[in-house]
């Protein structure tokens, strides 16, 4: 089956903006029926998420669209910015691991609650992050 | 003259024919089929034809929808989220549209339907409109949804919250723990904590057959989240040959109670619950 | 639905925070400062934070709880965090994220009772019906 893509982009650039964007995750995962618990994980990987783009990049833009794989309905999400970009992915992606202010990343945790994550960063370019949760 | 994608109507509109033959054929045809619906859009979506199988699974009549835009057939939630709109543009980009989902009837009343939309292209492969066929297939997806019921019914049914004595909540888990399973028991758990205001928990596992470090960590995850909301669980029913397979896999178990029948484990929680079993057994009566 | 400050109530030795909604950077810091600022004027032993409203905490909201716990343990008072829905612990364990030095209970009577530190010995046959409650005998 073809994978229907209308994606809804927010712009995040204040703390405002994080609580617009939580919702409308919500209304998404709602609407593809995840189920409570996998909601919750959703949009706490979210929360994560966009906390980070504001946090090391400013803000940046959030994409959030139904999508249908041989019968599956999901939600995916990307989280794209222009801001410094990670200068080792594989240190961020690692648990247990902190930034100098003391504030980890949420980058591992965020990993273990969507089903698919892909991570892509360029020094001086930005970070994109791509997450997808199926309904079970 | 290039073929634009596989199952393309366009192969109804031969080169050879002229274009009032095509029509009248497709008609011949669409009106044969009384159980699909078959109609043709304006590159925006306008209905310009109608036949039989639409007017029974939409129940409106060709008079009431040419002319509009087909949107009116899908629910408010999908209108918002521009899915007819979507979906025409994913059907001309990639040749065809495939899907499924709720359309409403002229009385209101839902419908689910699968469906195929193609894009129609002249000879210089100009969009010129599409094509859509829909079949009623509300009573598969009834079905569908009954065996999910179903099956969720079975595995509730099969992970019993007994609420034991004031603060001491017991599941016997009986059979695999498979990761849907495990979902069940952690949520039926964690949510019968929540009602009950039970601050103990004990998961019997002797009716589970085998307990690899998949099931452990699953246990474990349990455990950890019970904690988190202020609730102790007891693992009882732990047989010697779990016990030799948890250690020979190196599972950690040390931070977790563990007891090796429900009665141990029974004894265990009510010292946990202590306090609220003394004054109750007391405004009971009960002297020993 | 957001407050513009979160109310402390005193219950007793206690203080009580209900946090409800999304907690921003600027309101999570009055809390602390309102929070740590009463615990020293009350001398209160204890503050439990009600979380049953919240259907979601991330590391934000995970790392705001444990700096409050550690202030309120410097003077003196513990805190203990009450109500967490099942699929916020869920989150929580899946993260990976614990609550370091944080105690939790299912709700605030439970909570206050972990603060008092109440321990009940069993029904004790040959003291006749009266209950021990921290060494002190009590007649029921």
């Amino acid at each position: 089956m073809a994978m229907l893509r209308q994606t809804e982009k927010l712009s995040v650039f204040e703390e405002n903006d994080l609580s617009s964007t939580r919702n409308k995750v919500r209304s998404y995962a709602r609407e593809a029926g995840l189920g409570l618990v996998d909601e919750t994980k959703l949009i706490t990987a979210a929360s994560e998420l966009t906390r980070n783009m504001l946090l090391y990049a400013g803000g940046g833009c959030v994409f959030i669209e139904q999508v249908r794989s041989d019968g599956a309905i999901g939600i995916r999400i990307t989280f794209e910015d222009n801001g410094p970009g990670i200068a080792d992915l594989d240190l961020a992606m690692s648990d247990g691991y902190t930034s100098a202010q003391g504030l980890g990343l949420g980058l591992p945790g965020s990993r273990r609650l969507v089903d698919e994550f892909s991570i892509n960063s360029e020094i001086g370019r930005g970070t994109k992050v791509v997450v997808t949760k199926w309904k079970k | 003259m290039t073929d634009h994608s596989k199952g393309n109507p366009k192969q109804f509109v031969g080169e050879q024919q002229s274009d009032t033959e095509s029509l009248e054929f497709y008609q011949f045809l669409a009106n044969g089929l009384t159980d699909l619906a078959i109609y043709m859009l304006s590159p925006s979506g306008i209905v310009q034809t109608w036949n039989l199988g639409a007017q029974s699974i939409k129940q409106y009549t060709a008079r009431e929808v040419l002319g509009k835009n087909f949107a009116m057939f899908y629910t408010k939630s999908d209108v918002d989220r521009n899915l007819p709109t979507a979906e025409l543009e994913q059907a001309a980009s990639a040749g065809k549209y495939e899907g499924a989902g709720w359309r409403v009837r002229k009385d209101g009343s839902q419908v689910w339907v699968d469906i195929v939309i193609a894009p129609l292209r002249d000879k210089d492969g100009q969009l010129k409109g599409f094509v859509k066929v829909a079949r009623d297939a509300s009573e598969r997806k009834r079905a569908e949804e009954v065996i999910e019921q179903q099956k969720r019914d079975l595995i509730e049914l099969s992970t019993p919250v007994m609420h034991l004595w004031q603060g001491i909540l017991a599941l016997p888990i009986v059979g695999t723990l498979d990761s849907t399973r495990s979902r069940i028991v952690t949520e039926r758990l964690l949510q019968g904590l929540t009602s009950s205001g039970c601050t103990v928990a004990i998961l019997d596992i002797s009716g589970v057959p085998a307990v690899d470090t998949v099931v452990a960590q699953h246990l474990m995850k349990t455990i950890g989240a019970a904690r988190l909301m202020g609730a102790e669980c007891i693992i009882s029913g732990i047989r010697p040959e779990i016990a030799q397979t948890m250690v020979h896999l190196g599972i950690d178990l040390s931070k977790v109670k563990t007891k090796s029948s429900m009665a141990r484990a029974l004894e265990e929680a009510m010292t946990i619950v202590g306090v609220r079993m003394v004054s109750d057994v007391q405004k009971a009566g009960i002297r020993g | 639905m957001t407050p513009d400050r979160i109310p402390i109530l005193k219950m007793g030795e206690f203080l009580l925070v209900t946090i409800q909604g999304e907690l921003h950077d600027s309101l999570a810091s009055a809390l602390q400062r309102e929070l740590t600022q009463k615990v020293a004027n009350t001398g209160a032993r204890g503050v439990l934070m009600d979380i049953s409203g919240l259907e979601m905490v991330d590391s934000f909201m995970g790392r705001m709880i444990s700096t409050i716990a550690s202030m309120t343990r410097l003077l003196d008072a513990e805190t203990v965090v009450v109500g967490m829905q099942p699929a916020v612990a869920i989150t929580l364990i899946e993260m990976g994220l614990t609550l370091p030095g944080v105690s939790t209970a299912m709700d605030v009577e439970k909570g206050m009772e972990l603060l008092r530190g109440r321990r009940l010995d069993l029904f004790n046959e040959e003291s006749n019906g009266y209950v021990k409650t921290d060494g002190e005998t009590v007649g029921i």
